[in-house]
């Protein structure tokens, strides 16, 4: 597991012409349970965040609607990550730890 | 809507539908004859205190305040195996996302209703409003879930929310504390909590278990209840019951399910909690409980009141325990319902001498309110009111209701006028 990971979040508008917001928080266990926090913004910022013992995973939020509740992506591979940039992460495709349930998965 | 408009309306831009259907939030056959009015900034308007408003939360309140162990089970937007993109909250069925373009004044609405208590100010004063009872908005979905643990934590964020950004704004702009009465302990706790701060009012679930509900299901004629209600009498503050937060209001899908669920799934469950109170003996045991539905509208109410009795009188040999007073006559006594526009409500009011109840709101900045157009939707559906009648219901029953400073108000008005 990488010691640090540093992360870029760029600044892109949200539906409303406004800086997107963007949330990170780290995961914790196999259930995708969620732990601290780290970053929670609108608009650019970049940042290098010691990765905790406990971490198995790194949860990213944003608002692309101010109207709406946030989108996450889970990046799991924390062996591998070193290095994120927050609009490069698929926000569209179904996460691992989804809370739909079955009939809508 | 004839065929013929229906295909019209299909064919328009956002924008010219948009201004299509707010046409109607125009019209007003005036005022003449009144003795006050409801023009903004007319020397002579009414005291107006709108009843049901609402904040619109940052939207990252709650990831960032909640405890953690419940981050993961926070409202958030989903992807199902083909792409499409589902709001998920714990207590609801999931709902499509749909890409809604509003244009016009629809747009509008949608961008105010922030917690900027200056904005919300200067929002008032063009639609004539002098002080507001604030409802959340997205935190409409606190109690949406049948873990009331879960839901007291999420209450717990709103509320410390709310007092920091509107307590040094409290005399106008007053949000009430929201409470998830499905733990009664935890409720207590925040009751009591929220009553040393100062907020003037409780905005409690239609019912304390989140749910399509069975009489196996915890309610408020349960005398387990009663801890609850004599904390409530103790703090002295009225509570009130906000349509859409017993079930899920989209109970029904497809063909006319946005009508339908507006009326069946949100408006009429509100009912249920003040039949409970009124019919229980809850307000023989605690005479200090007041109590009011929210945006639920009153038209209803004359019916309700009228169908306790017949039940009271008429199934005598079914009923228990036997009150004090008719089930209408505890609401008169200790009840109160908001409306927006509501013709038949307004007309039925004085025949069934509820003028002393109803509470007018604009429910800024909801689409269904009345902003910024309040002085025309008041002028369509209060000419057959006297003076007085509008008084009542434009502002002075909610200030006694939720205890607002009248004269504060007024001075407020004063120096906003001086100083223009």
């Amino acid at each position: 597991m990488a010691a640090s990971i540093r992360i870029d979040w760029p600044n892109v508008d949200n539906e409303q012409g406004r800086p997107m917001l963007w949330f990170g928080s780290w995961l914790t266990g196999s259930d995708g349970s969620e732990a601290e926090w780290f970053h929670s913004a609108r608009g650019a910022a970049a940042a290098t965040y010691p990765v905790p013992a406990h971490a198995t995973g790194i949860r990213v939020r944003r608002w692309p609607s101010d109207g709406l509740d946030a989108e996450y992506a889970d990046l799991l591979d924390l062996e591998r990550i070193t290095d994120i940039v927050a609009t490069d992460l698929d926000f569209d495709t179904r996460q691992q730890f989804s809370l739909l349930p079955v009939e809508h998965r | 809507m004839t065929t013929l408009e229906s295909s019209r309306v299909d064919q328009m831009s956002p924008k010219e539908r948009s201004e299509h259907f707010n046409a109607h939030r125009y019209q007003t056959p005036g005022h003449e004859g009144w003795g006050q009015v409801a023009t903004p900034g007319a020397p002579n308007k009414y005291l107006m205190v709108s009843a049901d408003c609402h904040v619109t939360e940052p939207p990252n309140l709650w990831v960032e305040r909640i405890d953690e162990k419940y981050r993961s089970r926070l409202p958030r937007i989903e992807v199902d195996a083909d792409g499409v993109k589902w709001s998920v909250v714990e207590g609801y069925a999931p709902i499509k996302i749909r890409d809604l373009k509003m244009e016009g004044e629809d747009q509008e609405r949608a961008n105010v209703g922030k917690g900027n208590p200056e904005e919300r100010l200067k929002d008032h004063v063009r639609d004539g409003i002098d002080a507001e009872v604030i409802f959340p908005n997205r935190g409409l979905n606190m109690w949406a879930t049948p873990d009331p643990i879960f839901s007291q934590a999420m209450c717990r964020v709103y509320n410390d929310y709310a007092w920091e950004v509107f307590g040094p704004y409290y005399d106008r702009l007053s949000p009430l504390a929201c409470i998830a009465t499905g733990d009664i302990d935890s409720a207590i706790a925040e009751i009591e909590r929220c009553a040393r701060l100062g907020f003037r009012g409780l905005s409690v679930p239609c019912k304390p278990m989140w749910g399509p509900g069975t009489s196996e299901d915890a309610n408020y004629n349960n005398p387990d209840f009663d801890r609850l209600w004599a904390c409530i009498q103790d703090v002295n503050l009225p509570m009130t019951f906000h349509v859409s937060t017993g079930k899920d209001p989209r109970g029904a899908k497809g063909n006319g399910g946005a009508v339908i669920n507006y009326v069946i799934h949100s408006l009429a469950p509100t009912a249920e909690p003040l039949v409970h109170l009124c019919s229980s003996g809850i307000l023989d045991r605690f005479p200090g409980l007041r109590f009011a539905s929210i945006e639920a509208g009153i038209g209803w109410i004359p019916w309700m009141l009228r169908a306790m009795d017949e039940a009271y009188e008429h199934h005598h040999f079914w009923v228990f325990p036997k009150l004090n007073m008719l089930p209408s006559e505890y609401f008169r006594l200790h009840g109160a319902a908001s409306f927006q526009e509501d013709p038949p409500g307004v007309d039925l009011m004085e025949k069934y001498g509820l003028e002393g109840n109803f509470m007018w709101a604009n429910d800024y900045p909801h689409h269904e309110g009345s902003w910024p157009h309040s002085e025309q939707a008041i002028e369509r559906t209060m000419g057959g009111l006297s003076d007085s009648q509008r008084e009542k219901i434009l502002g002075a029953n909610a200030a006694r209701f939720f205890g607002f400073d009248v004269d504060k108000l007024l001075a407020y008005r004063s120096a906003a006028t001086a100083q223009a």
